[in-house]
């Protein structure tokens, strides 16, 4: 098993070669701004135009006016001139830059935003295999760092290729209309930083990979003795734990001085390199100059334009990782978005009538994707829950109960047999219809940050305020809501972190409850609650339990009692029904749990 | 994650002075990082010369007035090129160690702050937050002392230097670059100041959208249920388009100042071109010093660019600074006494003791008891009545703050509290396990304890077997990057690490609320086999576990209102019974 902090250091190093197909479907989501693409390619290619000039006009200004001129007139005018030039070429230098990155970042972050929505839409549509068999890390990542990884490519790809390569072009061209066979020799330097860059970013990223896994490594422990400091200091271990730590650190700082020795090997290689361009230009630039094949200015101008080889050079280097790791993070968005759901409407589904309630199940055989061959969560399973019935499943974890449970509410389908409710396929019915009138209350009691409120009115937000007060009254928990600091208006943090087990229980019940269900289902809900708590709202939920049909699935036997048809179960099948007597006096597999039970 | 508005703190230099010392404790390897960078500007301010002496020299040359030799200017230049990068290379790994150095210095002091802190001060924090303090906030220090050591010198030395120099070969141009650089400088850290909120605002609202998509979901099955796609694909597309269009907002903020602020600098080079080239015209200035003054414009724009990044490191590293300094302060409340534990049984008495919480909970009021070597006290009573609190005075995770908790006769608060811990078990409601191996986890206590040991305790706890058909046995790695284990599995552990401990006293908080009867009953064995011969403190429920003790004491509101042997409080008809009865009933 690995953590979300391991997924997604696997996940931010994978690099791949991009696929003609990944390419031309990335460039799909391009094509919205197709026109603000081109306006942004003309800005970079006269921004990349000026700054090529500048060197130019250095080495026109030098040689036409300070080192020969006719007159002291001419050269002062001249001078002048060519200064203002500059001047017009910095300005526009200016503007179009300015205008170059505002259009890219709207761009790449514009098209970023619809993959993102795509995206997250998609994962609105897919069915819960999906979710079973995917670490909700990842499928964050699919929305989250993978969108954001595009954006090196995305937002400047284009635009710095297409500066980059017009630089070195540019460089070169204007290099060899002053003197190829200079521009040669000082050409030597390139081969090496070529390899340089590449060499560097390949070991580098492998050094940074040790670097982050360490760096997690560090966060893990770090996390872990503050999430159990309570143990920590009930068994005194504090110094034992400094010493783990330390150690933990040593390595981190061995992995960082190693990762940092690449890049302090690269730089001063790189800055080595330039000194020998410049050399070159001083010694063999010189003797040409010597003989008058050359010109002063020209040989100035070639240094300034030596300065403009390594940036390029390292940006396309860097494009080039940057579309291994796009390829590989573009090829996991559009496989999620190629996901089919498993569940969805049929063609034609209605949506489903007020539900009064009468669930049958016939002959259902199931299984999950994640089941293995050759066995079944569910064989053959029938039953029939009329109108307000109350219907408890009992069985040991695996049984077959949740399952049960996730058949009603169609969160899967099963493979063999049908499912009605009121007479109606479920499989004929659109999937939403049926979450509307169906309530359901699991042992996860998650919630979302908000306040308390919102999170009561997430399945009914129509509801008024008082609604929900009055949900809240009838099922107990409007004291506990009001003991809270600002009652109904407290924040929830991320999870309902700032709430204890058996309160988020709590919220998560009255949730159900403003909802205003037909049919209700819970799943293990009271688990989380003191036995105490639970004999206070048991009074309420039967209440609610009255005219409703309601399915419960609990470990407490305490829960079940009243059930008017209890349905036993042992891998996957229903081996005993009845009521809670009935049960008792059969003497079967029911009346051993329960004995087991009391004597607790 | 945040959501809506963060507020910027203010910028204070004291935060940052709070955390160079554990930079100055390096003074060596100051010295010699700083030494290096000063001779490797130097370096990197005479190659300008060398070029401009050369072009100098050159059109002397050609006017036949000297003789160039450009192969001497060749040694030079590459000789000085590879002492650069000789000492470039040497001081990478000097600086990079000592900045670590510091940083886990750094780290080790919040770690071991965390970990000694009370109780009390965890119950108030966030845990997110103090990771992201020692783990970001420290990471952000990196740069800071990044800035102190090398960024801070390069641009003063650097501007300074380079201005003198220019001052050498012109006044006027010296002046025309400090004209424009001067301006360039206040604007761009003027800029990042304020852009700095901005980014910020723009980073939340990134955040605020993740937490949409965060949420959406760990939380599928409850949007699934109530149906609630449409209105989640609402709730991000607002989101989105808020970080959108603050981004986009700040992006232009960014384009209609910075690139302005550049620009100022940028009129150097035509002035100086224009000024400089008439002076080299009028015969007033060598055409080489101007090739130099030239060079040197490109480095001082180097050094500009870098003023915006300088103040946000340390506009950034204040407030990081700040946080974690208030980690290392924070008072330690609860301090060892001197007094080692004297020999005894475990004998535990209440004098009066009071304790309140700083928040709504469960306080004590003149609690008095005293248990005997050997004793089980079954503490009961409804949630909230500071059953927890009280059996939490014992191991002083809190300190009564009013009366005293005697240990064997001393006071609890005189013994040296790493002696007194070990001698306290305590079986939490929820038992954390650490992620490393099964026998790591049992000799969490005793981390010399020897296989047989582990086995035999584990054994007792009846986790033996369970461990046994483990892939690894007791090697297996558990938590998150190992195997789960089910709730029951890892109370048996928890019970064998406090098996090991040997204590003479042992806490039970009830443990089995959320386990399956057959699991359960496995537990209470294990617990009953813990409990021989031990003073024992029972947090429960269930009236099965208390029937045995020696002694009950009933809870409410922070005051023991009945106690007694089970038999004696059946007896009166008070609060106990009335429990009792309803349990009973059902």
């Amino acid at each position: 098993m690995a953590s979300k902090e391991d997924i997604q250091i696997e996940e931010a190093f994978a690099q791949k070669r991009m696929s003609a197909g990944t390419f031309m479907r990335l460039l799909s989501y391009m094509r919205p701004y197709r026109r603000r693409i081109v306006l942004n390619l003309i800005f970079t290619v006269l921004a990349t135009a000026s700054q090529l000039l500048g060197p130019k006009f250095i080495q026109i200004g030098i040689d036409r006016y300070l080192t020969n001129f006719t007159t002291m007139q001419v050269a002062m005018t001249g001078i002048l001139v060519i200064s203002a030039i500059y001047l017009v070429n910095l300005l526009a230098n200016w503007g179009l830059s300015a205008a170059q990155v505002k259009s890219a970042i709207a761009i790449g972050h514009g098209a970023m935003n619809d993959l993102r929505d795509a995206v997250f839409q998609h994962i609105q549509r897919l069915s819960l295999n999906y979710f079973d068999k995917t670490h909700q890390g990842r499928i964050i990542n699919r929305a989250d760092t993978d969108i954001e990884s595009l954006d090196r490519i995305m937002t400047w790809g284009a635009s710095q290729m297409l500066s980059s390569a017009l630089t070195l072009v540019g460089v070169v061209v204007l290099m060899v209309q002053y003197d190829w066979r200079l521009c040669l020799a000082v050409s030597v330097v390139l081969g090496p930083i070529w390899i340089a860059t590449r060499m560097f970013q390949v070991y580098g990223m492998r050094a940074y990979r040790l670097v982050r896994e360490q760096s997690s490594r560090i966060t893990a422990s770090i996390a872990e003795s503050i999430a159990g400091v309570r143990v920590v200091q009930a068994f005194a271990r504090e110094e034992t734990n400094l010493a783990n730590f330390q150690k933990v650190q040593d390595v981190y700082f061995d992995r960082f001085i190693a990762s940092a020795r690449i890049f302090h090997t690269y730089m001063p290689f790189i800055g080595l390199l330039s000194g020998v361009g410049t050399a070159i230009i001083l010694g063999y630039g010189g003797s040409l100059a010597l003989r008058n094949e050359i010109t002063v200015g020209e040989l100035a101008a070639f240094i300034l334009y030596l300065g403009m080889f390594f940036g390029p050079i390292q940006t396309m280097g860097d494009l080039y990782n940057s579309l291994l790791s796009t390829a590989a993070s573009a090829e996991r968005i559009f496989g999620l978005l190629d996901t089919e759901p498993q569940v969805k409407d049929r063609a034609g589904a209605e949506p489903m009538a007020a539900i009064r309630g009468h669930v049958v199940f016939e002959s259902v055989w199931f299984r999950y994707d994640t089941t293995p061959e050759n066995q079944w969560v569910l064989r053959d399973v029938s039953f029939e829950a009329k109108p307000g019935e109350t219907v408890a499943l009992v069985g040991a974890t695996g049984s077959g109960k949740t399952s049960i449970i996730s058949l009603i509410m169609r969160f899967y389908e099963p493979q063999r047999g049908g499912i009605t409710i009121d007479g109606t396929d479920l499989l004929s019915a659109t999937v939403e219809s049926l979450h509307r009138q169906v309530g359901i209350v699991t042992q996860e009691n998650f919630l979302f940050t908000g306040t308390v409120m919102e999170n009561l009115k997430f399945g009914r937000p129509e509801a008024s305020d008082d609604d929900v007060v009055e949900a809240a009254k009838t099922l107990g928990t409007h004291e506990m809501i009001m003991r809270f600091m600002e009652g109904y208006q407290t924040k929830v943090s991320e999870r309902g972190g700032n709430f204890s087990a058996g309160e988020r229980q709590l919220l998560t019940f009255t949730r159900a409850m403003v909802a205003r269900p037909r049919i209700l289902i819970l799943d293990e809900a009271t688990s989380a609650v003191d036995t105490q708590t639970e004999r206070t709202i048991q009074h309420a939920l039967e209440q609610l339990f009255a005219w409703r049909t309601c399915f419960v699935v609990a470990h407490r036997l305490s829960t079940v009692r009243n059930a008017h048809c209890i349905f036993v179960l042992s891998q996957g099948e229903i081996i005993e029904r009845g009521t809670h007597d009935e049960l008792l006096a059969k003497g079967g597999h029911y009346a051993k749990l329960h004995a087991e039970f009391v004597r607790e | 994650m945040a959501e809506g508005v963060s507020t910027t703190p203010r910028f204070k230099t004291r935060n940052l002075f709070g955390v160079l010392p554990f930079l100055w404790r390096y003074p060596r390897a100051i010295a010699l990082t700083v030494g290096i960078l000063l001779v490797i500007i130097s370096i990197e301010l005479t190659l300008p010369q060398i070029i401009g002496w050369a072009v100098s020299d050159l059109r002397l040359h050609l006017r036949g007035e000297s003789v160039f030799d450009p192969r001497l200017y060749v040694v030079i230049f590459l000789s000085l090129v590879l002492i650069r990068a000789g000492l470039g290379f040497l001081l990478g790994p000097i600086r990079n160690k000592l900045i670590q150095t510091a940083l886990g210095d750094i780290r080790a002091a919040i770690y071991d702050s965390l970990q000694r802190l009370a109780f009390s001060y965890h119950d108030k924090t966030n845990s997110g937050e103090l990771i992201s303090r020692s783990t970001a906030d420290v990471f952000r220090l990196q740069d800071f002392f990044f800035a102190c050591l090398l960024l801070s010198f390069d641009i003063v030395v650097s501007l300074i230097a380079i201005i003198w120099l220019i001052w050498v070969a012109s006044p006027v141009l010296a002046m025309i670059t400090v004209a424009t650089a001067a301006p360039t400088i206040g604007l761009i850290a003027f800029y990042a100041s304020k852009l700095r909120p901005q980014w910020r605002l723009v980073h939340d609202q990134h955040g605020a959208m993740t937490t949409v998509i965060q949420e959406n979901i760990a939380g599928v099955r409850v949007v699934k249920a109530f149906a609630k796609e449409h209105a989640q694909v609402e709730k991000f597309r607002e989101k989105k388009q808020v970080f959108l269009d603050t981004l986009l907002r700040t992006v232009n903020y960014w384009a209609a100042r910075v690139p302005f602020a550049q620009f100022i600098f940028g009129l150097s080079m035509p002035l100086i071109l224009w000024v400089g080239g008439r002076q080299v015209i009028q015969g007033k200035l060598e055409i080489g010093a101007l090739t130099s003054v030239v060079f040197y414009i490109m480095t001082v724009g180097h050094r500009v660019g870098m003023v915006g990044q300088f103040t946000n490191i340390l506009q950034n590293a204040s407030a990081s600074a700040e946080r974690i300094l208030e980690i290392i302060r924070e008072p330690r409340t609860l301090r060892s006494g001197k007094r080692p534990l004297p020999k005894g049984a475990g004998a535990v008495e209440f004098e009066h003791v009071g304790f309140h919480y700083s928040g709504p909970r469960a306080s004590l009021t003149d609690v008095s008891f005293r248990a005997e070597p050997g004793q089980t006290i079954a503490i009961v009573g409804p949630t909230g009545s500071g059953k927890t609190t009280l059996v939490n005075l014992i191991p002083r995770f809190y300190d009564a703050m009013v009366g005293r908790v005697l240990i064997d006769g001393a006071d609890a608060r005189e013994l040296n509290l790493t002696e007194l811990r070990r001698a306290v078990g305590v079986i939490f409601q929820e038992s954390f396990l650490f992620s490393t191996t099964v026998a790591e986890n049992i000799a969490y206590g005793k981390p010399g304890a020897t296989r047989e040991d582990i086995a035999r305790c584990a054994r007792a706890a009846q986790a033996h077997e369970f461990i046994s058909e483990l892939e690894h046995g007791y090697d297996t790695v558990i938590g998150e990057r190992g195997v789960s284990l089910s709730g029951g599995q890892r109370q048996r552990i928890a019970i064998a690490r406090a098996f090991l401990m040997n204590p003479r006293i042992l806490i039970l908080d009830d443990a089995t609320a959320s386990v399956d009867p057959a699991t359960e009953h496995l537990i209470q064995t294990a617990m009953r086999r813990l409990c021989e011969g031990r003073t024992t403190f029972v947090i429960a429920q269930r009236f099965s576990t208390v029937h045995h003790a020696d002694q009950i004491l009933v809870l409410k509101e922070g005051r023991i209102v009945e106690r007694g042997t089970h038999k004696e409080l059946i007896r009166q008809s008070g609060f106990y019974r009335e429990v009792f009865e309803q349990q009973i009933r059902k």
